[in-house]
This record gives structure tokens, sequence and C-alpha cells, in this order.
């Protein structure tokens, strides 16, 4: 496909460098590997993670598929602040700090 | 960006009984569809959209319905793109919508 795809349909949170992200990856307190799921299973597991988190903890999930990464974020809503990290080949990491 | 136009699974229903001219694009995977599906739709799950969005004909309306009513509006946003004169909506809720409705 020449045109836009997907990616550029969805609205993703606030991204970080790589220097970031690996900052942030060592600071996880938990990581759930998302890759090959795809909605609802994401968001489900996110929303649950989250909520038995302590204040200040950091979920990150990993997934291949972008809409996730607008997805997941709306779904723990004000429970989390949001950044998303791209590898450019097609792997994403969703930081997700409770609140 | 802006959104999508939603419907709801009343007005889909709604729409097919009164055999609208409509795609009712059922995205998600294969397996879920297969285990759970829409009649009237048709399965092109997400992560093959993209290979068939440019070069397909869509109808003047188009419906795209996911699991719980999100990625379907990523999808329509993609959709509505390329089909320049359809009318392009997600459905509300996805098929757990549509399930209890």
């Amino acid at each position: 496909m020449s045109g836009p795809s997907l990616d550029d349909f969805v609205e993703m949170p606030d991204e970080v460098d790589d220097e970031t992200a690996e900052q942030l990856a060592d600071q996880a307190s938990e990581t759930q590997d998302m890759t090959g799921e795809v909605c609802p299973y994401p968001q489900v597991e996110a929303k649950k993670s989250i909520q038995s988190l302590d204040s200040g903890e950091l979920l990150v999930q990993e997934t291949d598929h972008v809409p996730s990464t607008e997805n997941v974020p709306r779904a723990v809503g004000d429970d989390a602040d949001a950044r998303v990290w791209r590898s450019g080949g097609g792997l994403y990491r969703i930081f997700l700090r409770k609140r | 960006m802006s959104g999508v136009d939603e419907r709801t699974p009343e007005e889909v229903r709604a729409r097919l009984a009164a055999d609208a001219e409509i795609d009712l694009v059922d995205i998600r995977d294969r397996e879920d569809f297969e285990d759970a599906p829409i009649d009237g739709a048709e399965n092109v799950p997400v992560d093959e959209l993209e290979a068939v969005v440019e070069e397909r004909e869509w109808a003047d309306e188009v419906i795209v319905s996911c699991y719980i009513g999100e990625t379907s509006v990523q999808a329509a946003r993609l959709i509505d793109h390329y089909a320049d004169d359809a009318e392009v909506a997600s459905m509300t809720g996805g098929y757990e919508a549509w399930d209890d409705a």
C-alpha cells in the first residue's frame, strides 16, 4: 500500500526516544508481552495490572498491534499516565505509570 | 484527528433488516469471528485490512465492528480515507454490545 496505513490513523500518546525507553524499561514493576495479541486482551490485562500496582509504579506492555498504543492508554484512563516508544520495526512499548 | 461516526448495534440491525446496501466489516481475528459470527458481516481481520483497503470497492455505507468497539474506530478512520464517497462508521461497543443488544 503506497498511501497512509493504519499507523497513521492511530492517536498515539506522547512518544519517548530510545534512551528514555531503556531507562523506563529498567524501572518497570511489571512487563507484559502482548505481541501477537489483539483487542480486547491487551486492554484487559493492562487494566488488571494497573489495579494491582501502587501509585508511581510502572507497567510496560510490549505490543506489535499499533491500535493498542491508543486503546490501552484509553482503557486505563485516569489511573495511569501513558507514553509510547516505537522501535521502527513494528514493535511498541507502552509505558503506564500509575497515578 | 477527527473521530468517526458511530452506530449502535440496534441501528446496524435496523439497517441490515432494511436490506440496506452496506458493507458490515468485522475486523476481529478469524478465530474469534468464526466462534461468534455476526450475520451479514464480512470478516476482514484488522491485520489484513491494510492490504485490501486501497484497492477495494466500498459500498456507500460502511460499518466497522471489532470486539469492543475501539480498534474499529481506527479501522474506520483508515477506510474513510480511502473510501472517498462512503459514509463510514464504527459500531459502538463492537461484538460484545451486539451480543447483548
